[in-house]
């Protein structure tokens, strides 16, 4: 498959894309999931889940930066052979489909609670897929620079909105610091990783940067916003509930910004604003994790185009989004996919692959 | 090629057209009633018998408000209850055979037609039903039967929780869960507990602001200023009832034209334990950092009393251990000024010995005052609403771990000292 220059993405696009596919749904909940274990110190969970996110990636480039030229699917193909190779890309292609599932559902329960709540379930996932769908079936400068539109606005007006809920902050609610089991700590950690996760769609977008040398800077800025994006969210959320509320609440990231009231009549209840606002960063997520499945799609079948793929895996995942019964069951689900398949996928596998093929070059060279 | 594409691109376009054509729950503005405030009672049918005897009838009758020209003070209200003039229901559902109603919920909610253009001066300005139910937040599916309006709680302001109600723990912790849960309530709406009825309340309608749900929301916005008056937001108390299961709502007095919000009532485990009156009140917010300002009159110099308005208050909260027990330390600085003294007395406000002598006294009132608050809240109430609990274990992890199983015998050992330091920096504009 040949890359032609028009679709090469920039250092500054690398950097916008890792914001826009790290920050989805999963910061809509998370600081009830992480206060629940490390209560008031979910901060220094979310903090040393991003470091340890950030030291993933760097093995992952590590990996790919070994033959910057090919996506990790001809690293499959020449570590495990052509079938395995194959076996162990579809395995990508159902992380990818499962997580963008996870999003579907979340942001449908999301705009059904606090926006549609008459419109069905079913009607939410349809039009949020298809308008996902429409764009991820351009190449990925296009979706870059979707991002490089959508993404600043965001970040800016999160943090407007966050000086105005400044003013009702507590901070003694997060006093005492570490004063919990490390053990607490680290579970606190493993509920921030879905939030983390996403940066793996750079696996396959090696070939597409132009400056490879610069990557790893613009994942480091990439993370650096990410990760103080949820320390705003996560401190304000604790300042202004303290732990034990929040630890009782769905979506405290919501109930931050839903009460957020300026100069009494320019902004009262700006949660349809916030519902909006998170429906484009998921969006943003979507279109990419969308892109990524149909590009390993037609890597595998060696096809020039990737946007029939795209609309291919919509199906199943209106299907999987439809089977967790509610928001808890969702959550437990993420945990499992967050802890294992992820960890899987992420982790092990690319080591793995990494391994066999120094093995391999070294069983060549004698 | 060219043509399948397109022919794709329109289906999808007339697909997606067919799907996003508009919110499918819009409501029009007109068609939404906006319920400004909440009374909750607990249902007693003897109580109820009281809105139907006819001094009760006449006494609400004088209560209404018409315009000059529209005065015709011999209306007769009709056996229902329901005053045929302005077609206000003061009168609950009559108990049945079976009272298995737990709650009496008063709805109020202002009629946005009077403030169009095309308003009628006899148009009443608000709208008031009583409903008995077994559920506080759900209330608004049983007045839908009879009101045309969708009733919306998002731009609730006040939550008027009656005497007989906060006696008992579990019905405030049904309203309290209710109120939480609901995501259309705002977590800034206040709370507010009546003397009497919650219904007695919202059906006072009072002279300067008539909507009763404005007329409380504003006064107790107000409160963050003045010092008579605590605010006590839906989160707040929430929070409050989480962390130590004590907390403090203000009181709503009714009256025949007036509702006057002043005091606080303090529960302990969800019950209604007491009150605090204003001059507690008031000590209780300096304690609690959540004063600004606020006006202490009770100093006398002679046959003269000597009102003193504090400008600027700054609480500081320390922790120490004395021979193994926990003493709480308050620092109050305040800052004010004299604002009345008399004219030609020849004595000089600012200068020193009658300074000194101001700020000694109110730095005793204050002491007084806070002494005597504190030993009503820890032996009478035994409630940790200054949040002495929650205090320790921020600071004090350690310590809190071995209080926190027998807290209620241990708040009684902890010594609590205040330590006021006035300051008189003005006088107005003379001496």
């Amino acid at each position: 498959m040949i890359i032609n220059d028009n679709d090469k993405i920039s250092s500054f696009q690398c950097f916008v894309l890792f914001v826009s596919v790290m920050i989805g749904i999963g910061i809509m909940f998370m600081p009830a999931s992480v206060a629940k274990t490390a209560e008031q110190n979910g901060w220094v969970a979310v903090l040393l889940g991003g470091m340890l996110s950030f030291t993933v990636f760097l093995l992952i480039s590590k990996i790919t930066m070994s033959n910057p030229d090919v996506t990790f699917i001809e690293l499959l193909n020449n570590a495990f052979g052509k079938i395995l190779g194959i076996f162990f890309s579809l395995v990508y292609v159902l992380y990818f489909i499962i997580f963008s599932a996870f999003e579907t559902r979340l942001i449908a329960e999301t705009a059904k609670e606090f926006l549609f709540n008459l419109t069905p379930n079913e009607v939410l996932i349809i039009t949020f897929l298809l308008t996902c769908a429409y764009i991820s079936r351009y190449g990925i400068e296009v979706i870059a620079r979707i991002c490089e539109i959508l993404m600043p606005g965001i970040v800016v007006i999160i943090v407007i909105l966050s000086f105005f809920v400044y003013q009702r902050l507590d901070f003694s609610n997060l006093l005492p610091v570490l004063n919990i089991p490390y053990v607490k700590l680290i579970k606190g950690i493993g509920k921030t990783i879905f939030s983390f996760l996403g940066f793996e769609v750079f696996l396959f977008f090696m070939p597409y940067i132009r400056r490879k040398d610069k990557l790893i800077k613009s994942a480091l800025f990439g993370f650096l916003v990410t990760v103080l994006l949820y320390e705003v969210i996560i401190i304000f959320a604790t300042a202004d509930f303290g732990a034990k509320e929040m630890q009782t609440m769905i979506w405290p990231t919501l109930n931050l910004f839903r009460d957020v009231t300026v100069l009494e009549v320019v902004i009262e209840r700006p949660e349809s604003i916030i519902v909006a606002l998170w429906m484009i960063t998921t969006y943003t997520t979507e279109i990419i994790f969308l892109m990524t499945t149909g590009l390993i799609l037609a890597r595998i079948f060696n096809t020039k185009e990737h946007s029939f793929f795209v609309f291919s895996q919509l199906p199943l995942i209106y299907v999987l989004s439809l089977i967790p019964q509610n928001i808890s069951e969702t959550q437990k689900f993420m945990d499992y996919f967050s802890y294992y398949f992820a960890t899987f996928v992420v982790l092990f596998l690319p080591l793995v692959t990494y391994t066999v093929l120094s093995i391999k070059k070294k069983v060549k060279k004698t | 090629m060219k043509s399948k594409r397109r022919t794709f691109l329109a289906i999808l376009l007339v697909f997606l057209a067919f799907f996003l054509s508009g919110c499918w729950d819009r409501v029009e503005i007109e068609d939404r009633g906006y319920i400004l405030a909440l009374g909750v009672d607990k249902y007693d049918p003897s109580d109820l018998n009281k809105y139907e005897s006819s001094e009760y009838i006449d006494l609400d009758r004088k209560t209404q408000k018409f315009s000059s020209e529209q005065q015709k003070p011999d209306i007769k209200t009709d056996q229902k209850g329901i005053d045929p003039q302005t077609k206000r229901k003061v009168k609950p559902p009559l108990p049945s055979s079976k009272n298995e109603y737990k709650f009496a919920v008063t709805v109020l909610f202002p009629n946005l037609r009077t403030i169009g253009k095309d308003s009628k001066p006899d148009e009443q300005m608000r709208f008031l039903f009583v409903t008995s139910t077994n559920n506080v937040v759900g209330v608004r599916n049983y007045l839908e039967r009879e009101i045309n309006k969708r009733l919306y709680y998002g731009y609730l302001k006040v939550v008027v929780l009656g005497r007989d109600l906060v006696e008992e723990p579990g019905y405030v912790r049904e309203v309290l869960d209710g109120l939480n849960r609901e995501g259309d309530i705002p977590q800034n709406t206040f709370l507010l507990v009546s003397e009497t009825t919650a219904r007695d309340v919202l059906n006072t309608m009072p002279l300067v602001q008539p909507v009763t749900g404005i007329h409380l929301f504003e006064i107790s916005k107000n409160a963050s200023i003045y010092g008579r008056i605590i605010d006590t937001p839906l989160s707040e108390v929430v929070n409050n009832f989480i962390n130590s299961n004590c907390a403090v709502i203000s009181r709503v007095e009714p009256g025949i034209e007036t509702l006057k919000v002043s005091g606080a009532a303090v529960f302990k485990n969800f019950r209604f334990v007491g009150w605090l009156d204003e001059k507690q009140l008031q000590v209780y917010k300096l304690l609690m950092g959540k004063a600004k300002h606020t006006f202490i009159d009770d100093l006398k110099y002679k046959s003269t009393h000597v009102p003193f308005i504090t400008t600027e208050i700054q609480t500081k909260k320390k922790i120490k251990s004395e021979k193994g027990r926990l003493k709480i330390v308050y620092n109050l600085r305040i800052e004010g000024e004299v604002i009345e003294f008399v004219f030609k007395s020849g004595y000089k406000v600012l200068d020193d010995p009658m300074r000194k002598y101001i700020q000694n006294e109110l730095n005793n009132i204050i002491k007084k005052r806070a002494n005597e608050l504190i030993y009503l809240l820890k032996y009478r109430y035994n409630a940790d609403v200054l949040g002495i609990g929650d205090f320790i274990s921020k600071r004090r992890a350690k310590d809190w771990k071995k209080l926190k199983k027998n807290w209620d015998d241990e708040l009684k050992k902890i010594d609590i000292e205040v330590i006021p330091d006035v300051r008189l920096r003005r006088s107005g504009t003379i001496y």
